[in-house]
């Protein structure tokens, strides 16, 4: 019977985790290129059970059968889905249609990676995030890779991430992608990092200028989904409670005269 | 439980910021040279969940597994995007077609950019903003003088006078003026802008390059786009909606942990 308990207690801990991702994805509905995560549950190992009983062979054990003791954190799943792109005519705001990444510089010097294509110039003239984060480029001419100088805002960029100024192209935007893009690790602001996988360059992508990709989070689907988490919190806890009172009775009752 | 009732804080306190900045916008679609402000978000830093008690299997023992903990503001900018002119054939409206600013300056010497081309001219005949801010032009003879028949400004700002035969006769010119990053500029009210550092102001006179045309006898509207702002208000409501219903959701899960024990 207390095994009973810790049963239902720990479907309580997993739903809550479960319940704190949904609130995580329906906070950032409106964050663009958000990808929503999901938290994939499963039951424990099934373990034998069996009874010690006592009959004319003596002391055994006999098999009763096979149960799950319980449910488990097993995976993080990182939907990585296009979400739909919307239009702002600013010239500096890329949204990638298809699979890839823009390469940036951390303060530190490494490079990270985000969808998040909604850049500005900063006060040395090169392209970056809003945050500051240098967006890295491969030079035409001696095919380098390093932060974007840019002459003016008035840039047009192709759907390969060819920048074209007004007085000639100078920079390809360093698109990449993964073979293993669950294997990227989120830092906030929007960024990713890898570690153990060389970024591959992006092939299955189109670059669109004058869009922003908006997060991939449907809240259809998030508000279903913490319906059920809440329901399922609500039948594990009275579980727990008539676990409670059976335990009571027994303390309580079964001794009496 | 706690950090889900956060998480779902950040969600509206990032929308209630963007909510602020849209009726702003929106009071402001009648407003002479207004730019439109943006918010954009950004997810907060992730957080593993292998805490103590938190049953996890031994794939995901072996791997981080991290749930955000909400959003916030990345930005809030402005968007110096061009208004359409308006015609209102008074000479002292101007309007700039273009990148620059106008120049103008307070009583105590204070330079500010402003796009709102209203001017009129003050009782000294000096051409003056609604404010009664002096409009930073070179001036080689007073406007006043020149006002009874006329005043004519071409499209690179030139200032000239019709003389009694109805010849143009120049007498000023107005600057235009412009920064090279306009995340910059400070709104400073009133339609003014204003840098931390003025050093990085130049005038037109400083560096020749095209700032933009300045039409006289019409006003730049507002570029506030009211469908856009009204559509933005309704997602953004809907939005903070469904982050109060995550909030909801998480307190009538602890309220159930309450009574577990009864």
């Amino acid at each position: 019977m207390i095994r009973g308990l810790y049963t239902s207690a720990m479907g309580m801990i997993v739903q809550e985790k479960r319940q704190a991702n949904v609130s995580q994805n329906l906070s950032n509905v409106e964050t663009n290129s958000f990808k929503k995560q999901e938290i994939i549950a499963k039951a424990f190992d099934r373990v034998g059970v069996k009874n010690r009983g006592n009959n004319l062979q003596g002391n055994r054990l006999t098999t009763i059968g096979e149960m799950h003791l319980g449910v488990e954190i097993d995976d993080l799943y990182n939907d990585f889905q296009q979400g739909i792109l919307e239009e702002t005519n600013n010239s500096l705001d890329l949204a990638i249609e298809g699979e890839g990444y823009f390469t940036i510089q951390l303060q530190n010097g490494d490079f990270a990676y985000t969808r998040d294509g909604s850049f500005k110039i900063n006060e040395n003239g090169q392209l970056a995030t809003k945050q500051g984060y240098l967006v890295m480029g491969r030079n035409e001419y001696n095919g380098n890779l390093e932060s974007i100088q840019l002459t003016s805002d008035e840039i047009q960029v192709g759907t390969r991430g060819i920048i074209s100024l007004p007085d000639g192209q100078s920079h390809t935007l360093n698109i990449v992608s993964f073979v293993d893009a669950q294997a990227l690790q989120r830092l906030g602001e929007n960024i990713y990092t890898m570690e153990g996988e060389q970024p591959l360059l992006g092939v299955e992508y189109s670059l669109r200028q004058g869009f922003v990709e908006k997060s991939n989070v449907n809240p259809l689907e998030e508000m279903v989904k913490m319906i059920e988490i809440t329901r399922s919190f609500e039948s594990n806890q009275r579980v727990v409670q008539s676990m409670d009172e059976t335990l009571g009775k027994a303390v309580n009752e079964v001794g009496k005269l | 439980m706690y950090r889900i009732l956060q998480t779902g804080r950040t969600g509206l306190e990032a929308l209630q910021k963007k909510m602020d900045t849209i009726s702003n916008n929106i009071a402001n679609v009648q407003t002479h040279g207004y730019k439109g402000m943006e918010v954009q978000f950004e997810d907060l830093v992730y957080d593993e969940v292998a805490n103590k008690g938190v049953p996890l299997s031994q794939e995901a023992r072996e791997k981080p597994i991290e749930i955000g903990t909400g959003s916030r503001v990345k930005s809030t900018e402005r968007r110096f995007i061009q208004g359409i002119l308006e015609e209102t054939t008074y000479p002292y409206h101007l309007a700039i077609e273009g990148e620059g600013f106008f120049g103008v300056q307070d009583a105590n010497g204070e330079t500010y950019l402003t796009r709102d081309g209203g001017f009129t001219l003050d009782s000294q005949g000096q051409l003056v903003d609604s404010r009664g801010n002096h409009v930073i032009m070179d001036t080689y003879s007073p406007l006043s003088q020149w006002s009874k028949n006329g005043i004519v400004i071409n499209e690179a700002g030139v200032v000239s006078g019709l003389d009694d035969i109805g010849q143009p006769v120049e007498i000023g010119s107005i600057r235009l003026f412009n920064v090279p990053d306009k995340s910059i500029l400070i709104s400073k009210g009133d339609n003014y802008f204003s840098t931390e550092n003025l050093e990085v102001i130049y005038t037109n006179e400083n560096i020749n390059e095209d700032w933009g045309s300045i039409h006289q006898g019409y006003l730049e509207k507002s570029s506030v786009n009211i469908g856009k702002e009204l559509v933005d208000m309704l997602v953004t409501q809907r939005a903070y909606q469904i982050n109060t219903k995550s909030i909801h959701s998480a307190d009538e899960m602890w309220s159930m942990v309450n009574q577990l024990k009864r």
